[in-house]
C-alpha cells in the first residue's frame, strides 16, 4: 500500500523504495517541480491558448515589403 | 505532443533539482529540519573527514548557489556545472555503498536528472569539444564577460 509522508521529523523508512515516501528534500523538489509545471501550464493556456507558449513564427525574407497576412 | 512532454518534463526536472539542492544547502546552515542521519557505511568516514576539512560546508554553499540558479532560471548551465561535483560525489558515495535502498534510489535519480539537464543544455558546452583550442585570455578584453551576459 503506497503511503505519502512529508517527513517533518526526518523519519522516513529508508528501506522502502516507494517513490511516494519521500525525505524532506525529495518532497521539496517534487513540490517545486509540480508547482512550476502547473503554473507554467495554466499561464500558457490562459495567455497563449496552447501548452507550448507563444508560437514563434519563421522569418520569411522577400524582395519587397510584404503586406500583413500575405505570407500566411 | 512530444514537445509538450519535453518542455514540461525538463521544467519539472530543473525545479526538482533546484528545490532539492537549495533546501539541502539551506537546511545545513539554518536547521529547518533535522539533519539526515548518515548510515553506517564505508562512505561515512569520507563524510566525517569532509566535515573536518570544510569540504562538506563548501559543498552546501555550492548546493545553495546551484539550486538558486536552477529555481530562478539564471545562469543555469553554470549552475549545473557547479552542482556536478556534488551530485557525482553523493552518487558515488551512496549508490554502491549505502545499505539503505531509499538512498540508493534517491541518489541515482538525482544523478540521472542531472545528466538529463546537462544534455538539455548541451549546446552551451559544445564549444568545449574544440579539438584544437587556441587561448583567448580574458584579460585582453575583460569587457567580453559583460557582453556575454
Amino acid at each position: 500500500m503506497a503511503s505519502f509522508a512529508f517527513a517533518w521529523d526526518g523519519q522516513v523508512d529508508m528501506m522502502s523504495v516507494n517513490p511516494l515516501e519521500m525525505t524532506n528534500f525529495e518532497m521539496t523538489g517534487a513540490v517545486f517541480g509540480i508547482a512550476a509545471v502547473l503554473i507554467v501550464l495554466v499561464w500558457n493556456m490562459s495567455r497563449h491558448g496552447n501548452a507550448l507558449g507563444p508560437v514563434r513564427r519563421v522569418d520569411v525574407f522577400t524582395r519587397s515589403q510584404a503586406e500583413d497576412g500575405q505570407l500566411d | 505532443m512530444a514537445r509538450v512532454i519535453e518542455k514540461y518534463g525538463l521544467l519539472f526536472v530543473r525545479y526538482y533539482m533546484g528545490g532539492f539542492n537549495l533546501l539541502s544547502g539551506l537546511n545545513f546552515f539554518f536547521h529547518i529540519w533535522p539533519q539526515p542521519k548518515i548510515a553506517e557505511s564505508i562512505g561515512n568516514s569520507y563524510v566525517q573527514i569532509s566535515l573536518q576539512l570544510g569540504l562538506f560546508q563548501f559543498a552546501k554553499v555550492l548546493e545553495i548557489v546551484g539550486g538558486l540558479s536552477l529555481v530562478l532560471n539564471r545562469f543555469v548551465p553554470l549552475g549545473l556545472v557547479l552542482l556536478m561535483p556534488v551530485t557525482v560525489n553523493i552518487f558515488l558515495l551512496n549508490a554502491f555503498w549505502s545499505p539503505l535502498p531509499h538512498i540508493v534510489v534517491s541518489v541515482t535519480r538525482n544523478f540521472v536528472f542531472h545528466v538529463i539537464l546537462l544534455a538539455a543544455y548541451a549546446n552551451y558546452y559544445l564549444p568545449m569539444l574544440r579539438f584544437r583550442a587556441e587561448a583567448r585570455p580574458v584579460w585582453r578584453d575583460p569587457a567580453e564577460i559583460v557582453r556575454s551576459l
